[in-house]
């Protein structure tokens, strides 16, 4: 329970702080609830995504029982960015080229492309997850699960460059693709943070209930098989939630990058194995991860705001391989 | 007039296939409770295949009735509830603690989302103390021995309430002093009315420990009791050793058990 409470406190003091960091004076009276309001949202769109993120990892890495895995990992990231980035382009084409501009809908419309957006990318977060299935079907190899997640993910990647090149006749879409791709809260409106909330509580709430599914999960397919799991279908309710998160923190955040690898990594010492536990704690420490590093966005010295998928990146790439040095037993290469 | 129970496991018909080899064709056997029924046959012939069949965990042919009932019309949960399935080695690499590990038995029963209850709680504590790991209670599986490991397994599958266990090679791993501890406490079992198939490598312990037996190979499969299936002339068509000589260097088991445990 310390441990809780500890993440709690860390919950609250980082949120206080986002709230009152970063540029814009707020001792003038007129600007600060504009001010504080901008930041809620932003605090909110990045919170919402670092807990989907950690918690999708968590359920990532119980499925695939690779604490290795993470949806940025396995090309789920990549995928629901992908999908993202089609459905503003369909959004585009439909209902004409001002809708592109899928951060900053100002028409009375009863639909905009924020709309869509979560949509594309539970589909891309879904189609990759299958795919990711259908090869581990056909091998159990850690390696090679791994390494189609790298293909995946340049594969979707090299894709989702395209439809940014196409949109680049279209100004307002292509700067949307392009800040979408990079992982970015700062222009995320309130509508758009509205529309995630049901989808990434319904994925941690999901994720928390078939916590002691995925733990005798952790025993291996067969072994969960023999204690009476039921092992395609907790493995396809696993896909749809983990869909569902990616899809939410990619349509909240954009793609942003490796906080589903270093959240249940960071979590696991501290409260155990046991999903029931890591989930809770990974939806608060990932949000508030997330949180930290848009801080870290938006008031590092360089001029100008750093995207917030640069910023976990640069994080995340060394503490990955660091993770994967360390678990070179997992990998059977010890 | 009462009708006879049926027993345990009722296999007949029974076929099966691993990577495009038949490694069973038309078997038919039966296990009933209170009884050890070993597994023998050398390296590679199928025999964890064919108890992987029999618990319904590869694809296969033919009938196979637990307690008179069809394996295959049972739910995963259902049949946990039944029988047990143990394997040469665990494939869980996760520092859950032992109690958790044990608890896992229980996740057929009760509902998929909800806490363990109370009876769960009894049932794990009883399997801790048959399988005496009430001392390891806490620790984390992965800093186990293999010994401990099996015996966690054991207990796990003591916890899910199945009266069929079905052990694959669970002395592999062991030494001569934790194989006979297992060995006493599988007959232990068997005294408490269970129904244990095991599979051994050890055609001297599944002399002592087990009722009946079933020797596999490419010649032909041998069903009985364990006397008349383990026989000279046969181990040597099976395995090309001679039985009398490959006996003296074989434990007193008896005596090293007396050793080990007084």
């Amino acid at each position: 329970m310390r441990v809780y409470a500890i993440l709690a406190g860390l919950v609250t003091f980082t949120c206080v702080a986002s709230l009152f960091i970063g540029p814009g004076d707020l001792s003038k009276a007129h600007l600060q609830s504009t001010f504080l309001s901008l930041r809620a949202v932003r605090l909110c769109a990045a919170f919402l995504a670092g807990s989907a993120l950690a918690v999708g990892g968590v359920v990532v890495q119980g499925m695939f029982k690779n604490p290795l895995a993470s949806p940025s990992i396995l090309g789920t990231t990549a995928g629901a960015d992908l999908g993202g980035k089609l459905s503003l382009l369909l959004f585009d084409l439909v209902f004409g080229s001002t809708a592109g501009a899928a951060y900053a809908v100002t028409e009375a419309r009863w639909f905009h492309a924020e709309m869509l957006l979560p949509l594309g990318c539970v589909v891309g977060a879904l189609g990759a997850l299958l795919m990711l299935l259908a090869i581990r079907r056909a091998t159990d190899d850690m390696i090679v699960l791994l390494l189609t997640g790298f293909l995946l993910t340049s594969l979707f990647g090299s894709l989702g460059g395209f439809l940014t090149s196409i949109a680049s006749e279209r100004p307002e879409l292509a700067r949307a693709m392009i800040a979408f791709g990079l992982g970015d809260v700062s222009g995320v409106g309130l509508r758009r943070v509205l529309l995630g909330v049901p989808l990434v509580v319904c994925g941690i709430v999901a994720a928390f209930l078939w916590s002691r599914s995925l733990d005798v999960m952790l025993a291996g397919a067969e072994e969960a098989e023999a204690l009476g799991v039921e092992v395609d279908q907790v493995r396809m309710s696993c896909v749809v939630w983990i869909a569902v998160l990616t899809a939410a923190a990619v349509a909240v955040g954009g793609s942003v990058a490796f906080v589903g690898l270093i959240v249940p990594h960071a979590l696991r010492p501290l409260v155990g194995v046991q999903h029931r536990r890591l989930v809770p704690a990974a939806a608060m420490l990932g949000g508030t991860f997330l949180v930290a590093c848009d801080m870290l966005a938006r008031t590092a010295p360089l001029g100008s705001e750093i995207p917030l998928g640069v910023v976990t990146g640069v994080i995340g790439a060394p503490l990955f391989l660091f993770l994967l040095l360390r678990s070179r037993e997992v990998l059977g290469h010890a | 007039m009462l009708e006879p129970a049926p027993s345990a496991v009722t296999v007949s018909g029974f076929s099966m296939a691993y990577r495009h080899r038949v490694v069973v064709e038309n078997l038919s056997f039966g296990v009933e409770y209170g009884e050890v029924f070993a597994v023998l046959g050398p390296n590679g012939i199928g025999k964890s295949t064919l108890l992987r069949g029999v618990c319904g965990l590869r694809p296969s042919k033919g009938n196979i009735l637990i307690d008179g009932r069809d394996l295959r019309t049972l739910r995963a949960r259902d049949r946990a509830r039944k029988l047990a399935f143990v394997p040469q080695t665990p494939s869980l690499t996760s520092a859950l603690p032992v109690h958790e590990v044990v608890a896992h038995g229980r996740y057929a029963h009760g509902a998929r989302f909800s806490r363990l209850s109370t009876d769960d709680h009894e049932a794990v504590d009883r399997s801790l103390a048959t399988a005496r790991l009430e001392h390891l209670t806490d620790r984390a599986f992965t800093q186990l021995s293999e010994g401990e490991k099996q015996r966690v397994m054991i207990a796990r599958a003591l916890c899910s309430g199945a009266r069929i266990l079905c052990l694959d090679e669970p002395t592999a791993s062991l030494d001569v002093a934790h194989a006979l501890e297992l060995y006493h406490l599988i007959r232990a079992l068997r005294g408490s009315g269970y129904a244990v198939m095991i599979v051994l490598h050890p055609l001297a312990d599944a002399l002592r420990f087990a009722d009946r037996a079933l020797l596999m190979s490419d010649a032909g499969n041998s069903i009985g009791p364990v006397s008349q299936v383990v026989l000279p002339q046969r181990i040597r068509e099976v395995y090309g050793v001679d039985m009398k000589q490959n006996a003296g260097l074989e434990f007193d088991l008896a005596k090293e058990h007396s050793r080990c445990f007084g």
